[in-house]
């Protein structure tokens, strides 16, 4: 554990290989933080541009959009729409499980493209794109709706993907939502989020349509913000089933048009990842009325926190089925603990992830008696790093938009037992023998939401950092003959 | 005239959300804070204010409002 005054020096070391200029922008993404909540919030500032010239592992407003908000909406067709490549590359990456057969109900994984060539960024890519929505539509007539997720070249040229979409739309009878997501939007997948939430409101919620005469339940609950990774929206679900609640919509891992359409019916949006979908949740509790609230369900004190909390919104009777789901999994959930608790306890944990994760596995981690040291997001905003030094204990140093070398260099001198981050990082930090678990798509593992995935959880960081391979690799930096 | 978006947080304090600019901050003192007349100059906890045309009546929160940035 490095003390405050050396985690300071720490950064004012890194900070030393920037030109000024650069010094004194990426100073003010670091700090120390002690854990005691400061007044205004902790100062760093966030949701910047990158630096040209300092690495980043940011991703594009398109990311956002598609691999995030639209793309696990598992009964549409999510067309990407220009150059090939930004489809072929968000493909599938981040493991969103769905139920349904693959190319008749379901598209998920997936790529369809406009694959725009050079004659359609000189001529334009509106005839192409027309004709693109209607062969679609004729090849899987059991979709739902189709969006439209413009790259770059489309908002370069300013094609009117709006117009053809409404054209389309009235002929083939489906909603097709154009979504403005052009990577150069916004300074990361943040932007792509609020815009996407934004084409939802538009062309989803505000749709008229008719009544589909459902009554809303008293307890209907919907799940927002998770994307069902590995199958976390599934283990979180069965938690929120078996306390009383009834989840009539899943945002959007193995989520279909008909739960978006439904959502405004419910009587409370239950809030995993804020940072992705807190703008439609905000829409609609100042258009319908309906209360939201972020939950974490990573590891069994956070989760008994967040039932109570869920629980506190309704009535005894969920309230009671709530302490019974908590006392059912608890015993589970304390021979989980027991179990790896003694392997992990003392070890030390640097996160960099987006989203929730920065903050929200903290809990999870101190369950199994190891510390986070350091933690990070890619593309937070400053809300997000107000919530987790409320999480924090420890003196434990934060970054914002880290570069390749800052990490390496925080890493090399806090020496943590574990990093968790995305697979642009893992070979580096492994060469560096350090053990590394992906927290973005959980190494092909999953899922670690909830009480089933504290299990998995567990194992995977237990089998991470006391893997014997670490004994058998001598780092770069202990062999004798190194330079 | 920056939109924002009133609502309670958890605490029960006044949150403030201004979508264009993603921030989001509790609103200290609101300058007139009573039954029939609500509004005038809002403070918020990261030292911007805003102004908002002071209404006949307490807001039914969450909603929606245009302000004047002070």
């Amino acid at each position: 554990m490095l003390t405050r005054d050396e985690a300071e020096k720490l950064i004012q070391e890194v900070l030393a290989a920037y030109p000024p200029e650069a010094a004194e922008d990426r100073a003010k993404h670091l700090a120390v933080l002690d854990g005691e909540a400061l007044e205004g919030g902790c100062g760093i500032t966030a949701n910047r541009k990158s630096l040209p010239g300092v690495m980043t592992i940011r991703g594009c407003a398109y990311a956002g959009s598609k691999g995030v908000v639209w793309g696990p909406i598992k009964d549409m067709i999510h067309i990407s729409h220009g150059p090939v490549g930004c489809g072929q590359y968000s493909r599938a990456g981040r493991r969103n499980y769905y139920v349904g057969t693959t190319g008749i109900n379901a598209f998920g994984t997936m790529n369809f493209t406009s694959d725009f060539q050079e004659k359609d960024i000189v001529f334009g890519g509106d005839k192409k794109l027309a004709k693109l929505l209607e062969e679609a539509n004729a090849l899987f007539p059991l979709n739902k709706g189709i969006s439209v997720q413009s790259e770059c070249p489309v908002g370069l040229i300013g094609d009117d993907i709006e117009a053809v979409a409404k054209k389309k739309s009235v002929d083939l009878n489906k909603p097709i939502v154009p979504v403005r997501c052009e990577g150069f939007r916004g300074v990361s997948q943040s932007l792509g989020h609020h815009i996407a939430n934004d084409t939802i409101r538009d062309y989803i919620l505000d749709r008229p349509k008719a009544d589909d005469g459902i009554q809303a339940g008293p307890y209907d609950v919907a799940i927002i913000g998770d994307y069902n990774i590995g199958g976390d929206a599934w283990s979180s679900r069965i938690l929120l089933e078996e306390m009383g609640l009834q989840v009539v919509a899943q945002w959007s891992g193995d989520g279909t048009l008909a739960e978006l359409e439904r959502t405004p019916k419910v009587r409370l949006n239950l809030v995993h990842c804020y940072r992705s979908m807190n703008y439609i949740s905000r829409h609609m509790e100042t258009k319908y009325g309906i209360p939201w609230l972020e939950y974490n369900f990573f590891g069994p004190s956070r989760i008994a926190d967040s039932l109570r909390r869920i629980a506190a919104r309704f009535d005894d009777r969920i309230k009671a089925g709530a302490e019974a789901v908590i006392a059912k999994y608890q015993p589970m959930a304390d021979a989980i603990t027991n179990r790896f608790r003694p392997r992990l306890e003392g070890k030390r944990v640097m996160l960099y992830v987006g989203g929730l994760r920065p903050r929200h596995v903290i809990g999870a981690y101190e369950d199994l008696g190891m510390e986070v040291v350091g933690t990070g997001y890619e593309f937070g905003h400053n809300d997000d790093y107000d919530r987790t030094q409320v999480d924090l204990k420890n003196t434990t140093l934060i970054y914002d938009d880290a570069s390749g070398y800052e990490l390496e260099r925080f890493v090399e001198r806090v020496r943590p037992d574990l990093i968790g981050s995305g697979i642009k990082e893992k070979y580096v930090f492994q060469k560096m023998g350090i053990p590394f678990r992906q927290m973005h798509s959980w190494d092909y593992s999953g899922p670690y939401h909830g009480y089933d995935g504290y299990a998995i959880f567990a194992r995977d960081m237990d089998m991470t950092i006391n893997n014997p391979c670490w004994k058998m690799m001598t780092p770069p930096w202990r062999q004798p003959n190194a330079a | 005239m920056p939109e924002i978006m009133l609502r309670h947080n958890e605490r029960g304090e006044l949150l403030c959300y201004v979508p264009k600019k993603d921030l989001e901050a509790v609103v200290r003192t609101v300058e007139f804070d009573q039954d029939d007349r609500w509004g005038g100059t809002l403070s918020l906890a990261n030292g911007e204010k805003l102004y908002l045309e002071p209404l006949t009546q307490r807001p039914l929160i969450p909603v929606t409002f245009r302000v004047r940035k002070l």
